[in-house]
C-alpha cells in the first residue's frame, strides 16, 4: 500500500496488525488486506463480541456522507395481543417496552404467523411515547379473526 | 495472546453498506375512501434507487381513523415515493404527518 499519512502533527505507520489488550481475554485488532480494511474483536474464546460506541450523547456515523448519529441498535423480544378484528379492519394497542424512544425506527419481525389459521395480518411498529409501543394491526384477510397472542422480535434504531 | 489469528466470527457478511442515513420526512396523506390507496413523491435529497428503505411513522396516520399504512421506496434519486393504503372501512380527509425514514445506501 502506497498511501500513506501526511498529519503534520505526526503519524504512525505499522507494517502488520495492531492488537490492544493482549493482556486480557479480549482485544480489537485493526488489520486489512487486499478485500479492505478490518476492525475485528479478538481473543482466546470461540466467540468474541466487538462492542462500537461513543463517548456521552455522541453519536455513530456510518458511510461517507453520513450526518446522522446513531445512538444504539437495540433488539426485544415482544409479546402481544393480536386482537378481534372484522375482515379489513384494523385495530391499535400498546405495549410497554422499556428503552424506547421517540426518536427510533422500528422494525417489527413476527416470531410466527399473527394467527394460527387465517393469513394476512400485519403490523406496523412505532414508538407513540418514550418507553411505549404502539402495534397497528391490519386484517387484510376477508375472514374474521379471534384474538391471540403472538410474539416477535423488536428491532430498534435510535438517533 | 501472541499470533492468535482464527476469525472470532463465522458469521461473514459480504454486504458493503455504503452509508445509513436517517431522514424525518414529512408527507400528505390524501384523501381515500375506504380500502383505497394511492402513491405521491416527497422530495429527499441523499435518496438513491438502490437503497433499502424503512419507514416508521410519528404518529398515527389519521388522526382518528385506524388502518393507514404508508409503504416507501426510492423511484428515482433523490425521490421519495410513498404508497398510502387506507385499509380500513371508512373514508378518510387529507391531512399531513410525518415519520422517520432510515436508508441504507449500497
Amino acid at each position: 500500500m502506497e498511501r500513506r499519512s501526511t498529519n503534520d502533527i505526526g503519524y504512525v505507520h505499522y507494517q502488520g496488525d495492531v492488537t490492544a489488550q493482549v493482556g486480557s481475554s479480549h482485544g480489537v485488532r485493526l488489520s486489512g488486506g487486499s478485500t479492505g480494511g478490518v476492525v475485528e474483536a479478538v481473543g482466546d474464546d470461540t466467540n468474541v463480541t466487538l462492542t462500537l460506541r461513543q463517548q456521552g450523547a455522541g453519536g455513530i456515523q456510518i458511510g461517507r456522507g453520513s450526518t446522522t448519529g446513531f445512538l444504539k441498535i437495540e433488539r426485544y423480544r415482544i409479546d402481544y395481543t393480536v386482537p378481534v378484528l372484522s375482515s379489513n379492519s384494523a385495530a391499535a394497542s400498546t405495549v410497554t417496552q422499556a428503552g424506547l424512544t421517540t426518536a427510533s425506527i422500528l422494525i417489527l419481525q413476527e416470531r410466527q404467523q399473527n394467527n394460527s389459521s387465517v393469513v394476512g395480518i400485519t403490523i406496523v411498529p412505532r414508538c407513540s411515547t418514550v418507553n411505549e409501543l404502539t402495534l397497528t394491526f391490519y386484517n387484510n384477510s376477508v375472514s374474521s379473526v379471534s384474538g391471540s397472542t403472538q410474539s416477535g422480535y423488536l428491532l430498534q434504531v435510535s438517533f | 495472546m501472541g499470533s492468535f489469528s482464527a476469525n472470532t466470527n463465522p458469521a461473514t457478511s459480504t454486504t458493503v453498506v455504503q452509508m445509513c442515513q436517517v431522514y424525518r420526512v414529512d408527507y400528505t396523506i390524501p384523501t381515500l375512501s375506504s380500502n383505497a390507496g394511492a402513491a405521491s413523491t416527497v422530495t429527499v435529497t441523499g435518496l438513491t434507487t438502490n437503497s433499502v428503505l424503512i419507514l416508521t411513522p410519528r404518529q398515527q396516520n389519521n388522526s382518528s381513523v385506524v388502518g393507514v399504512t404508508v409503504e416507501p421506496r426510492c423511484s428515482t434519486v433523490n425521490e421519495l415515493s410513498l404508497q398510502i393504503v387506507n385499509g380500513s372501512g371508512s373514508s378518510i380527509t387529507g391531512s399531513t404527518q410525518s415519520g422517520y425514514l432510515l436508508q441504507f445506501a449500497f
